[in-house]
Protein backbone atom coordinates (compact mmCIF):
# COMPACT_ATOMS: atom_id res chain seq x y z
CA UNK A 1 0.00 0.00 0.00
CA UNK A 2 1.30 3.42 -0.90
CA UNK A 3 1.21 6.10 1.79
CA UNK A 4 1.27 9.74 0.77
CA UNK A 5 1.31 12.78 3.03
CA UNK A 6 1.11 16.04 1.14
CA UNK A 7 2.03 19.12 3.19
CA UNK A 8 0.00 17.96 6.17
CA UNK A 9 -0.36 20.09 9.28
CA UNK A 10 -2.30 19.49 12.46
CA UNK A 11 -2.67 21.55 15.60
CA UNK A 12 -3.46 19.83 18.90
CA UNK A 13 -3.60 22.21 21.81
CA UNK A 14 -0.19 23.84 22.02
CA UNK A 15 1.50 21.23 19.83
CA UNK A 16 1.65 21.60 16.09
CA UNK A 17 2.64 19.06 13.49
CA UNK A 18 3.57 21.07 10.43
CA UNK A 19 4.39 20.57 6.76
CA UNK A 20 4.73 16.81 6.76
CA UNK A 21 5.30 15.48 3.26
CA UNK A 22 6.47 12.05 2.29
CA UNK A 23 5.58 9.16 0.05
CA UNK A 24 6.19 5.58 1.17
CA UNK A 25 6.04 3.16 -1.76
CA UNK A 26 4.34 -0.22 -1.37
CA UNK A 27 6.49 -3.05 -0.12
CA UNK A 28 8.50 -0.86 2.27
CA UNK A 29 9.12 -1.00 5.99
CA UNK A 30 9.01 2.60 7.13
CA UNK A 31 10.62 3.54 10.42
CA UNK A 32 9.17 6.52 12.26
CA UNK A 33 11.57 7.98 14.78
CA UNK A 34 11.85 11.03 16.94
CA UNK A 35 12.20 12.06 20.55
CA UNK A 36 9.31 11.94 22.98
CA UNK A 37 6.81 14.60 21.98
CA UNK A 38 8.15 14.88 18.43
CA UNK A 39 4.76 14.05 16.91
CA UNK A 40 5.06 10.36 16.06
CA UNK A 41 1.77 9.35 17.64
CA UNK A 42 0.01 12.36 16.13
CA UNK A 43 1.27 11.39 12.70
CA UNK A 44 0.08 7.83 13.22
CA UNK A 45 -3.32 9.07 14.38
CA UNK A 46 -3.57 11.11 11.19
CA UNK A 47 -2.58 8.06 9.17
CA UNK A 48 -5.23 5.99 10.93
CA UNK A 49 -7.94 8.57 10.33
CA UNK A 50 -8.43 9.23 14.04
CA UNK A 51 -7.50 12.85 13.42
CA UNK A 52 -8.21 14.89 10.32
CA UNK A 53 -5.50 17.14 8.97
CA UNK A 54 -6.01 20.89 9.32
CA UNK A 55 -4.07 21.43 6.11
CA UNK A 56 -2.81 19.18 3.36
CA UNK A 57 -3.92 15.77 2.14
CA UNK A 58 -3.39 12.18 3.11
CA UNK A 59 -3.71 9.41 0.55
CA UNK A 60 -3.47 5.69 1.04
CA UNK A 61 -3.36 3.85 -2.26
CA UNK A 62 -4.81 7.07 -3.75
CA UNK A 63 -7.83 6.85 -1.40
CA UNK A 64 -8.65 9.59 1.08
CA UNK A 65 -10.48 9.44 4.40
CA UNK A 66 -13.04 12.03 3.40
CA UNK A 67 -14.54 9.70 0.81
CA UNK A 68 -13.23 6.21 1.45
CA UNK A 69 -12.92 5.81 5.20
CA UNK A 70 -14.35 2.31 5.35
CA UNK A 71 -12.22 0.99 2.50
CA UNK A 72 -9.06 2.44 4.01
CA UNK A 73 -9.76 1.06 7.47
CA UNK A 74 -10.43 -2.33 5.94
CA UNK A 75 -6.86 -2.32 4.63
CA UNK A 76 -5.10 -1.30 7.84
CA UNK A 77 -4.01 -3.49 10.74
CA UNK A 78 -3.07 -1.61 13.89
CA UNK A 79 -1.04 -2.24 17.01
CA UNK A 80 -0.98 0.74 19.37
CA UNK A 81 0.55 1.24 22.78
CA UNK A 82 -2.90 1.68 24.34
CA UNK A 83 -5.19 -1.30 24.59
CA UNK A 84 -7.56 -1.60 21.70
CA UNK A 85 -9.51 -4.58 22.97
CA UNK A 86 -12.10 -4.53 25.71
CA UNK A 87 -10.51 -5.85 28.93
CA UNK A 88 -13.76 -7.42 30.08
CA UNK A 89 -14.04 -9.95 27.27
CA UNK A 90 -11.82 -12.82 26.21
CA UNK A 91 -9.39 -12.57 23.30
CA UNK A 92 -11.70 -14.68 21.15
CA UNK A 93 -14.80 -12.62 21.89
CA UNK A 94 -12.93 -9.38 21.24
CA UNK A 95 -11.52 -10.67 17.96
CA UNK A 96 -14.93 -11.85 16.76
CA UNK A 97 -16.64 -8.61 17.80
CA UNK A 98 -14.30 -6.37 15.86
CA UNK A 99 -13.30 -8.87 13.20
CA UNK A 100 -16.80 -9.01 11.78
CA UNK A 101 -16.32 -5.50 10.38
CA UNK A 102 -13.32 -6.55 8.30
CA UNK A 103 -13.96 -8.19 4.94
CA UNK A 104 -10.87 -10.38 5.17
CA UNK A 105 -10.89 -11.28 8.86
CA UNK A 106 -10.41 -15.00 9.41
CA UNK A 107 -11.16 -16.75 12.66
CA UNK A 108 -8.90 -19.63 11.68
CA UNK A 109 -5.99 -17.32 10.94
CA UNK A 110 -6.53 -15.59 14.27
CA UNK A 111 -6.47 -18.94 16.01
CA UNK A 112 -3.25 -19.90 14.22
CA UNK A 113 -1.56 -16.63 15.17
CA UNK A 114 -2.62 -16.94 18.78
CA UNK A 115 -1.26 -20.45 18.94
CA UNK A 116 2.00 -19.34 17.33
CA UNK A 117 2.33 -16.53 19.87
CA UNK A 118 1.49 -18.80 22.78
CA UNK A 119 -1.80 -17.15 23.74
CA UNK A 120 -4.95 -18.85 24.99
CA UNK A 121 -7.93 -17.38 23.10
CA UNK A 122 -10.26 -17.87 26.06
CA UNK A 123 -8.25 -15.80 28.47
CA UNK A 124 -9.73 -12.46 29.45
CA UNK A 125 -7.92 -9.67 27.67
CA UNK A 126 -7.69 -7.60 30.84
CA UNK A 127 -5.74 -10.37 32.58
CA UNK A 128 -2.92 -10.46 30.01
CA UNK A 129 0.46 -8.83 30.56
CA UNK A 130 1.41 -5.77 28.50
CA UNK A 131 3.49 -7.84 26.10
CA UNK A 132 0.74 -10.43 25.71
CA UNK A 133 -1.82 -7.74 24.93
CA UNK A 134 0.39 -6.38 22.19
CA UNK A 135 0.92 -9.89 20.80
CA UNK A 136 -2.84 -10.35 20.81
CA UNK A 137 -3.39 -7.09 18.92
CA UNK A 138 -0.66 -8.06 16.49
CA UNK A 139 -2.34 -11.42 15.90
CA UNK A 140 -5.64 -9.67 15.23
CA UNK A 141 -4.02 -7.19 12.87
CA UNK A 142 -2.47 -10.04 10.87
CA UNK A 143 -5.69 -12.04 10.79
CA UNK A 144 -7.45 -9.18 8.96
CA UNK A 145 -4.99 -9.50 6.04
CA UNK A 146 -4.23 -5.80 5.85
CA UNK A 147 -2.36 -3.98 3.14
CA UNK A 148 -0.71 -1.77 5.77
CA UNK A 149 0.46 -2.55 9.28
CA UNK A 150 0.69 0.42 11.61
CA UNK A 151 2.75 -0.39 14.69
CA UNK A 152 3.32 2.09 17.48
CA UNK A 153 6.27 1.01 19.63
CA UNK A 154 5.34 -2.62 20.06
CA UNK A 155 8.78 -4.23 20.17
CA UNK A 156 9.90 -2.69 23.46
CA UNK A 157 7.45 -4.89 25.34
CA UNK A 158 8.30 -8.15 23.63
CA UNK A 159 10.68 -10.71 25.06
CA UNK A 160 13.86 -11.26 22.97
CA UNK A 161 12.57 -14.53 21.46
CA UNK A 162 9.35 -13.01 20.29
CA UNK A 163 11.10 -9.90 19.02
CA UNK A 164 13.02 -12.00 16.54
CA UNK A 165 9.80 -13.75 15.54
CA UNK A 166 8.07 -10.38 15.22
CA UNK A 167 10.68 -8.95 12.86
CA UNK A 168 10.67 -12.15 10.80
CA UNK A 169 6.88 -11.86 10.42
CA UNK A 170 7.23 -8.21 9.37
CA UNK A 171 9.74 -9.12 6.70
CA UNK A 172 7.53 -11.93 5.43
CA UNK A 173 4.58 -9.55 5.43
CA UNK A 174 6.16 -7.19 2.91
CA UNK A 175 7.78 -9.91 0.87
CA UNK A 176 5.18 -9.77 -1.92
CA UNK A 177 6.00 -6.11 -2.58
CA UNK A 178 2.43 -4.82 -2.28
CA UNK A 179 2.06 -4.44 1.47
CA UNK A 180 3.74 -1.91 3.73
CA UNK A 181 4.61 -1.49 7.39
CA UNK A 182 5.03 1.71 9.32
CA UNK A 183 6.80 1.20 12.63
CA UNK A 184 7.22 3.89 15.24
CA UNK A 185 9.95 2.90 17.64
CA UNK A 186 12.75 4.07 19.90
CA UNK A 187 14.67 0.86 19.23
CA UNK A 188 16.61 2.29 16.32
CA UNK A 189 19.00 -0.65 16.07
CA UNK A 190 16.06 -2.70 14.81
CA UNK A 191 15.31 -0.12 12.15
CA UNK A 192 18.94 -0.08 11.09
CA UNK A 193 18.63 -3.64 9.94
CA UNK A 194 15.00 -3.66 8.79
CA UNK A 195 13.78 -0.32 7.55
CA UNK A 196 13.75 0.72 3.92
CA UNK A 197 12.28 4.14 4.55
CA UNK A 198 12.86 6.57 7.38
CA UNK A 199 10.82 9.44 8.74
CA UNK A 200 12.50 11.49 11.45
CA UNK A 201 10.39 14.03 13.31
CA UNK A 202 11.55 16.74 15.67
CA UNK A 203 9.25 19.14 17.55
CA UNK A 204 6.39 18.59 15.12
CA UNK A 205 8.54 19.15 12.06
CA UNK A 206 9.94 16.77 9.51
CA UNK A 207 13.71 16.52 9.67
CA UNK A 208 14.09 13.74 7.17
CA UNK A 209 11.75 11.58 5.12
CA UNK A 210 13.08 9.30 2.46
CA UNK A 211 14.66 6.10 1.39
CA UNK A 212 17.12 4.87 3.99
CA UNK A 213 19.78 4.50 1.32
CA UNK A 214 19.37 8.17 0.53
CA UNK A 215 19.70 8.96 4.23
CA UNK A 216 22.86 6.89 4.43
CA UNK A 217 24.27 8.43 1.30
CA UNK A 218 23.62 11.97 2.57
CA UNK A 219 25.40 11.76 5.93
CA UNK A 220 28.54 10.28 7.45
CA UNK A 221 30.13 9.94 10.87
CA UNK A 222 33.69 11.26 10.91
CA UNK A 223 35.92 10.08 13.74
CA UNK A 224 39.49 11.08 14.46
CA UNK A 225 41.59 13.89 15.86
CA UNK A 226 39.63 17.00 16.66
CA UNK A 227 41.82 19.35 14.69
CA UNK A 228 41.46 17.19 11.59
CA UNK A 229 37.66 17.28 11.81
CA UNK A 230 37.90 21.05 12.24
CA UNK A 231 39.66 21.20 8.88
CA UNK A 232 36.50 20.05 7.12
CA UNK A 233 34.36 22.81 5.53
CA UNK A 234 32.12 24.35 8.18
CA UNK A 235 28.94 23.84 6.16
CA UNK A 236 29.55 20.08 6.19
CA UNK A 237 29.73 19.72 9.96
CA UNK A 238 26.43 19.40 11.82
CA UNK A 239 27.78 18.66 15.28
CA UNK A 240 31.06 17.58 16.84
CA UNK A 241 31.57 15.79 20.10
CA UNK A 242 34.88 15.32 21.81
CA UNK A 243 35.50 11.85 23.10
CA UNK A 244 38.26 10.66 25.39
CA UNK A 245 40.41 9.70 22.44
CA UNK A 246 39.63 12.06 19.60
CA UNK A 247 36.34 13.47 18.38
CA UNK A 248 33.28 12.37 16.44
CA UNK A 249 31.15 14.44 14.10
CA UNK A 250 28.06 14.09 11.98
CA UNK A 251 28.81 15.54 8.57
CA UNK A 252 26.93 16.09 5.33
CA UNK A 253 28.46 13.89 2.69
CA UNK A 254 28.57 16.71 0.17
CA UNK A 255 32.32 16.75 -0.45
CA UNK A 256 33.83 13.30 0.07
CA UNK A 257 37.17 14.49 -1.28
CA UNK A 258 37.68 16.54 1.90
CA UNK A 259 38.02 13.64 4.31
CA UNK A 260 41.57 12.60 3.65
CA UNK A 261 43.10 9.46 5.15
CA UNK A 262 43.30 10.61 8.75
CA UNK A 263 39.59 10.44 9.50
CA UNK A 264 37.59 7.28 9.99
CA UNK A 265 34.40 7.68 7.93
CA UNK A 266 31.43 5.43 8.62
CA UNK A 267 27.71 5.37 7.93
CA UNK A 268 25.77 6.81 10.84
CA UNK A 269 23.34 4.57 12.63
CA UNK A 270 19.86 6.02 13.02
CA UNK A 271 20.53 6.55 16.72
CA UNK A 272 23.76 8.42 16.03
CA UNK A 273 22.06 10.50 13.40
CA UNK A 274 19.20 11.41 15.73
CA UNK A 275 21.56 12.26 18.58
CA UNK A 276 23.97 14.38 16.59
CA UNK A 277 21.34 16.00 14.40
CA UNK A 278 19.33 17.10 17.41
CA UNK A 279 22.44 18.86 18.72
CA UNK A 280 23.26 20.75 15.52
CA UNK A 281 23.80 24.42 16.06
CA UNK A 282 24.79 23.93 19.71
CA UNK A 283 28.32 24.39 21.02
CA UNK A 284 30.57 21.38 20.49
CA UNK A 285 30.29 18.98 23.38
CA UNK A 286 33.25 18.02 25.53
CA UNK A 287 33.77 15.06 27.77
CA UNK A 288 34.79 15.45 31.42
CA UNK A 289 37.40 13.26 33.02
CA UNK A 290 35.87 11.04 35.65
CA UNK A 291 38.93 11.27 37.87
CA UNK A 292 39.70 14.97 37.76
CA UNK A 293 36.54 16.55 36.39
CA UNK A 294 38.62 18.39 33.85
CA UNK A 295 37.53 18.93 30.29
CA UNK A 296 39.40 17.22 27.51
CA UNK B 1 -22.15 -2.41 8.00
CA UNK B 2 -24.85 -1.11 10.35
CA UNK B 3 -26.30 -4.62 10.62
CA UNK B 4 -23.01 -5.80 12.05
CA UNK B 5 -23.41 -3.52 15.06
CA UNK B 6 -25.47 -6.03 16.96
CA UNK B 7 -28.07 -5.12 19.53
CA UNK B 8 -26.69 -7.95 21.65
CA UNK B 9 -23.28 -6.22 21.72
CA UNK B 10 -24.86 -2.94 22.78
CA UNK B 11 -26.75 -4.65 25.60
CA UNK B 12 -23.68 -6.65 26.67
CA UNK B 13 -21.51 -3.53 26.75
CA UNK B 14 -24.13 -1.73 28.84
CA UNK B 15 -24.33 -4.38 31.53
CA UNK B 16 -20.61 -5.22 31.52
CA UNK B 17 -19.87 -1.62 32.55
CA UNK B 18 -21.31 -2.34 35.99
CA UNK B 19 -18.06 -3.52 37.56
CA UNK B 20 -16.80 -2.45 40.95
CA UNK B 21 -13.61 -0.99 39.51
CA UNK B 22 -15.61 1.13 37.09
CA UNK B 23 -18.14 2.16 39.72
CA UNK B 24 -15.38 3.31 42.04
CA UNK B 25 -13.56 5.17 39.29
CA UNK B 26 -16.56 6.88 37.66
CA UNK B 27 -19.02 7.24 40.51
CA UNK B 28 -17.49 7.25 43.97
CA UNK B 29 -14.54 9.39 42.97
CA UNK B 30 -16.91 12.02 41.52
CA UNK B 31 -17.94 14.32 44.36
CA UNK B 32 -20.91 15.81 42.50
CA UNK B 33 -22.49 12.43 41.81
CA UNK B 34 -21.90 11.18 45.34
CA UNK B 35 -23.37 14.39 46.78
CA UNK B 36 -26.54 14.05 44.69
CA UNK B 37 -26.94 10.39 45.63
CA UNK B 38 -26.33 10.80 49.32
CA UNK B 39 -28.58 13.85 49.77
CA UNK B 40 -31.95 12.04 49.81
CA UNK B 41 -30.51 9.39 52.13
CA UNK B 42 -29.36 12.03 54.60
CA UNK B 43 -32.75 13.69 54.33
CA UNK B 44 -34.50 10.43 55.12
CA UNK B 45 -32.23 9.64 58.05
CA UNK B 46 -32.38 13.12 59.57
CA UNK B 47 -35.93 14.31 58.90
CA UNK B 48 -37.71 10.98 59.13
CA UNK B 49 -35.22 9.40 61.51
CA UNK B 50 -34.93 6.41 59.15
CA UNK B 51 -38.50 5.45 60.04
CA UNK B 52 -39.01 1.78 59.31
CA UNK B 53 -42.60 2.11 58.17
CA UNK B 54 -41.48 4.54 55.45
CA UNK B 55 -38.42 2.73 54.21
CA UNK B 56 -40.38 0.78 51.59
CA UNK B 57 -41.72 3.92 49.94
CA UNK B 58 -38.35 5.59 50.26
CA UNK B 59 -36.43 2.75 48.62
CA UNK B 60 -38.97 2.42 45.81
CA UNK B 61 -38.11 5.99 44.78
CA UNK B 62 -34.52 6.26 45.98
CA UNK B 63 -33.04 3.11 44.44
CA UNK B 64 -34.10 3.88 40.86
CA UNK B 65 -32.69 7.39 41.33
CA UNK B 66 -29.34 5.95 42.47
CA UNK B 67 -29.39 3.49 39.59
CA UNK B 68 -29.87 6.33 37.10
CA UNK B 69 -27.00 8.35 38.58
CA UNK B 70 -24.68 5.32 38.46
CA UNK B 71 -25.81 4.31 34.97
CA UNK B 72 -25.31 7.81 33.53
CA UNK B 73 -21.85 8.01 35.10
CA UNK B 74 -20.76 4.61 33.79
CA UNK B 75 -21.90 5.17 30.20
CA UNK B 76 -20.36 8.19 28.52
CA UNK B 77 -21.44 8.90 24.98
CA UNK B 78 -18.34 7.50 23.37
CA UNK B 79 -17.30 4.39 21.49
CA UNK B 80 -14.44 2.03 22.21
CA UNK B 81 -11.29 3.24 20.44
CA UNK B 82 -11.20 0.13 18.28
CA UNK B 83 -14.54 1.13 16.74
CA UNK B 84 -12.89 4.23 15.29
CA UNK B 85 -10.27 2.01 13.62
CA UNK B 86 -12.66 -0.62 12.26
CA UNK B 87 -14.12 -0.29 8.76
CA UNK B 88 -17.32 1.40 9.92
CA UNK B 89 -18.68 4.58 8.40
CA UNK B 90 -19.30 7.69 10.46
CA UNK B 91 -23.04 7.06 10.03
CA UNK B 92 -22.58 3.53 11.32
CA UNK B 93 -20.77 4.78 14.41
CA UNK B 94 -23.42 7.42 14.98
CA UNK B 95 -26.10 4.72 14.80
CA UNK B 96 -24.18 2.66 17.32
CA UNK B 97 -23.82 5.61 19.69
CA UNK B 98 -27.48 6.55 19.34
CA UNK B 99 -28.64 2.98 19.97
CA UNK B 100 -26.44 2.69 23.03
CA UNK B 101 -27.79 5.99 24.38
CA UNK B 102 -31.43 5.01 23.80
CA UNK B 103 -30.83 1.59 25.30
CA UNK B 104 -29.36 3.20 28.40
CA UNK B 105 -32.41 5.46 28.80
CA UNK B 106 -34.77 2.53 28.21
CA UNK B 107 -33.11 0.42 30.90
CA UNK B 108 -33.08 3.32 33.35
CA UNK B 109 -36.74 4.14 32.82
CA UNK B 110 -37.63 0.46 33.08
CA UNK B 111 -36.02 0.37 36.50
CA UNK B 112 -37.97 3.50 37.44
CA UNK B 113 -41.19 1.88 36.24
CA UNK B 114 -40.45 -1.23 38.31
CA UNK B 115 -39.85 1.00 41.31
CA UNK B 116 -43.15 2.73 40.78
CA UNK B 117 -44.98 -0.52 40.25
CA UNK B 118 -43.56 -1.73 43.55
CA UNK B 119 -44.52 1.55 45.24
CA UNK B 120 -48.06 1.71 43.86
CA UNK B 121 -49.89 -0.71 46.15
CA UNK B 122 -48.51 0.95 49.30
CA UNK B 123 -48.66 4.49 47.99
CA UNK B 124 -51.29 6.76 49.48
CA UNK B 125 -50.39 9.91 47.54
CA UNK B 126 -51.83 11.16 44.28
CA UNK B 127 -51.12 10.09 40.74
CA UNK B 128 -49.56 13.53 40.16
CA UNK B 129 -46.74 12.66 42.53
CA UNK B 130 -46.02 9.48 40.59
CA UNK B 131 -46.04 11.38 37.30
CA UNK B 132 -43.63 13.92 38.78
CA UNK B 133 -41.30 11.17 39.97
CA UNK B 134 -41.36 9.56 36.52
CA UNK B 135 -40.68 12.83 34.70
CA UNK B 136 -37.94 13.83 37.13
CA UNK B 137 -36.15 10.54 36.56
CA UNK B 138 -36.56 10.97 32.80
CA UNK B 139 -34.83 14.34 33.01
CA UNK B 140 -31.93 12.77 34.85
CA UNK B 141 -31.82 9.84 32.42
CA UNK B 142 -31.04 11.94 29.39
CA UNK B 143 -28.00 13.56 30.97
CA UNK B 144 -24.65 12.94 29.38
CA UNK B 145 -21.50 12.84 31.48
CA UNK B 146 -18.96 15.55 30.87
CA UNK B 147 -16.72 14.32 28.13
CA UNK B 148 -13.02 15.15 28.47
CA UNK B 149 -12.57 18.37 26.64
CA UNK B 150 -9.35 19.09 24.87
CA UNK B 151 -7.74 22.46 25.27
CA UNK B 152 -8.88 23.19 21.71
CA UNK B 153 -12.55 22.72 22.44
CA UNK B 154 -12.51 24.76 25.61
CA UNK B 155 -10.53 27.42 23.79
CA UNK B 156 -12.55 27.52 20.59
CA UNK B 157 -16.03 27.01 21.97
CA UNK B 158 -15.55 28.21 25.51
CA UNK B 159 -18.87 29.99 25.68
CA UNK B 160 -20.87 27.07 24.32
CA UNK B 161 -18.99 24.63 26.52
CA UNK B 162 -19.74 26.76 29.58
CA UNK B 163 -23.41 27.05 28.59
CA UNK B 164 -23.71 23.28 28.28
CA UNK B 165 -22.18 22.78 31.71
CA UNK B 166 -24.54 25.37 33.19
CA UNK B 167 -27.58 23.60 31.72
CA UNK B 168 -26.36 20.28 33.04
CA UNK B 169 -25.70 21.72 36.52
CA UNK B 170 -29.15 23.37 36.55
CA UNK B 171 -30.90 20.19 35.49
CA UNK B 172 -29.06 18.10 38.06
CA UNK B 173 -29.55 20.64 40.82
CA UNK B 174 -33.25 21.04 40.17
CA UNK B 175 -33.69 17.26 39.89
CA UNK B 176 -32.06 16.81 43.29
CA UNK B 177 -34.31 19.52 44.74
CA UNK B 178 -37.35 17.83 43.24
CA UNK B 179 -36.21 14.51 44.71
CA UNK B 180 -35.98 16.24 48.07
CA UNK B 181 -39.58 17.46 47.74
CA UNK B 182 -40.72 14.11 46.40
CA UNK B 183 -39.24 12.37 49.45
CA UNK B 184 -41.39 14.62 51.57
CA UNK B 185 -44.46 13.69 49.56
CA UNK B 186 -43.62 10.00 49.64
CA UNK B 187 -42.83 9.91 53.32
CA UNK B 188 -45.60 12.17 54.67
CA UNK B 189 -48.47 10.21 56.23
CA UNK B 190 -51.14 12.44 54.68
CA UNK B 191 -51.28 13.05 50.92
CA UNK B 192 -50.76 16.72 50.07
CA UNK B 193 -52.28 17.86 46.79
CA UNK B 194 -50.62 21.28 47.03
CA UNK B 195 -47.19 19.75 47.42
CA UNK B 196 -47.84 17.40 44.51
CA UNK B 197 -48.91 20.31 42.31
CA UNK B 198 -45.83 22.32 43.24
CA UNK B 199 -43.55 19.44 42.35
CA UNK B 200 -45.41 18.73 39.13
CA UNK B 201 -45.32 22.43 38.27
CA UNK B 202 -41.55 22.54 38.76
CA UNK B 203 -41.18 19.48 36.60
CA UNK B 204 -43.43 20.72 33.78
CA UNK B 205 -42.49 24.40 33.75
CA UNK B 206 -38.80 24.23 34.67
CA UNK B 207 -37.39 20.79 34.11
CA UNK B 208 -39.13 19.91 30.84
CA UNK B 209 -38.13 23.20 29.12
CA UNK B 210 -34.56 22.68 30.35
CA UNK B 211 -34.69 19.15 29.00
CA UNK B 212 -35.91 20.40 25.61
CA UNK B 213 -33.11 22.97 25.52
CA UNK B 214 -30.58 20.31 26.59
CA UNK B 215 -31.67 18.16 23.63
CA UNK B 216 -29.44 20.29 21.39
CA UNK B 217 -26.36 19.30 23.40
CA UNK B 218 -27.37 15.67 23.35
CA UNK B 219 -27.68 15.77 19.55
CA UNK B 220 -24.28 17.43 19.26
CA UNK B 221 -22.65 14.96 21.64
CA UNK B 222 -24.10 12.00 19.76
CA UNK B 223 -22.93 13.40 16.43
CA UNK B 224 -19.48 14.21 17.83
CA UNK B 225 -19.09 10.71 19.24
CA UNK B 226 -18.96 9.37 15.69
CA UNK B 227 -15.51 10.97 15.32
CA UNK B 228 -12.61 10.04 17.56
CA UNK B 229 -11.18 13.52 17.64
CA UNK B 230 -14.46 15.13 18.70
CA UNK B 231 -15.55 12.37 21.07
CA UNK B 232 -12.99 13.37 23.65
Amino acid sequence: MKIQFDNVSKKLGKFRLHNISFEVPPGYICGLVGRNGAGKTTLLHLLLGLYRADEGHIFLDDLCYEKDEESIHDMIGTVLVEELFDPVYSIRVNADRFGRFYTKYSRERMGECLEKFGLNPHRRFGRLSKGEKLKCQFAFALSCEPGLLVLDEPAGNFDPDFREQFFKIIQEFIADGTRSVILATHLTEDLDRLADYLIYLEEGGQVFAGDIEHFRSAYRMASGERYKIDLLPKEMILHIEDKKYGAKALVRHSRPDCYGDALDITYPSIEEFMYFYSKRGTAPAHCLSRETGERY
Amino acid sequence: MEKKILAADIAKDYFMAFRWGNVYKEVFSNFGVVFCMVNPLIQYMIIYKGAQELWFNFLAVYLPFVFIMVSVSLHPVKLHKMMYLCPVSAEGRMTCVRKAYCFRIAVQMSVVSIGMAVLLPAFEGSVLALVAIFLNDLVLSILITAVERTDDKAEDNGREFAQEEVYKALMTGIAVLVIFLQMMMICEPEPDMTGDLIILGMTVFVQIPLMIRYRKYVREALAAAAYYEKAG
